[in-house]
């Protein structure tokens, strides 16, 4: 918390080189949200680059009520969801069950199981059941495994209830469970 | 061997406590967590944070310039109202017919304005032009 003050303290002061390495140090927290919920791969290095504009415009405002990486967390929620919303693009939507007919495009022959366990079209399939996801969903799911946030930290970022977090938490990871389930049984059969 | 709910399995797995082997629900969790412990494909360019850096300080010398603008033209509209409050309290008779040379000479008054607008012009596309805007 200390360095979080000293460097904001800097940067407040005009030290561009202090802003970089504030950059240097969140731009993974920030690449993992924008990755994880904007669909565009083209406008997703520019979304990055508004999160931390808006990071260096409103830094005078943080007052160090949670930790700095918590604060850009949030902006780069709420940047990103406001461009979905932007975009149309609906925040709750899901099409799980549309991917049944999906399925047929990464069957591949496997002599096991296990095998299909580790395949990179397990990992494609995998991919493709989280990008059908609601946002809300990817959001908790990347802050949780990718940023190893805890459950209280998520709930001020995407300002849900605790409770909600933890129960998008285990329904997100329960339908993945489940959509590899299946998927598995399908190969097994073919 | 009893076997385990998904709260129960997701909340070993969030504990970091193994699971039997034979829980066949517990390897699929594995793999689940396996894959969104993994980071995504997108990545950001190598020199990101100098182009953030950049757009900054193309945000502050535009903010300068408007401000530069903006008292520009508070400056020149408050001579216009110092000029205006004078020659009320001075009583100064405007005769308009002074302006007359104005209408009699249009052409290179016209010729005048076509050249302040070239140059304008000159200067933001080609002086003070940016492809990267």
């Amino acid at each position: 918390m200390t360095e979080d003050r000293e460097l904001v303290a800097q940067i407040l002061n005009g030290d561009m080189e202090a802003f970089k390495l504030l950059i240097k140090s969140n731009e993974r927290l920030v690449a993992h949200m924008v990755g994880r919920l904007i669909p565009d791969h083209h406008d997703r290095e520019e979304l990055c680059q508004d999160v931390f504009l808006k990071v260096y415009q409103k830094l005078s405002s943080f007052n160090f009520a949670s930790k700095l990486s918590t604060w850009i967390a949030t902006i780069a929620y709420r940047q990103s969801v406001n461009y979905l919303k932007k975009k149309r693009i609906p925040l709750k939507r899901t099409h799980i069950d549309d991917l049944e007919g999906d399925h047929k495009d990464y069957f591949v022959e496997h002599d096991t199981p296990e095998s299909a366990f580790s395949s990179y079209h397990t990992r494609e399939f995998l991919d493709q059941v989280i990008d059908q996801l609601p946002a809300h969903y990817k959001a908790v799911l990347t802050l949780y495994h990718l940023d190893e946030m805890s459950c209280s930290e998520i709930s001020e970022i995407t300002d849900m209830p605790e409770g909600t977090v933890k129960n998008y938490l285990f329904r997100a990871r329960k339908l993945l469970k489940n959509e590899l389930s299946k998927y598995i049984r399908k190969e097994e059969i073919l | 061997m009893k076997s385990l709910s998904d709260k129960e399995i997701q909340d070993k797995l969030d504990a970091g406590e193994k699971l039997a082997a034979n829980q066949s629900e517990g390897r699929l969790y594995k793999e689940v967590y396996n894959h969104l412990n993994k980071m995504p494909e997108f990545e950001l360019s190598p020199s990101f944070a100098d182009s953030v850096v950049g757009k900054v300080e193309e945000l502050q010398t535009s903010k300068r310039r408007s401000k530069d603008n903006l008292f520009l033209i508070l400056s020149t509209a408050g001579i216009f109202l110092v000029s205006i409050i004078l020659m009320v309290i001075l009583g100064v008779q405007m005769k308009w017919n002074s302006l007359s040379y104005l209408w009699e000479n249009k052409l290179m008054v016209l010729f005048g304005i076509v050249v302040i607008v070239a140059i304008q012009f000159a200067d933001r596309s080609l002086v003070r032009y940016r492809p990267n805007r």
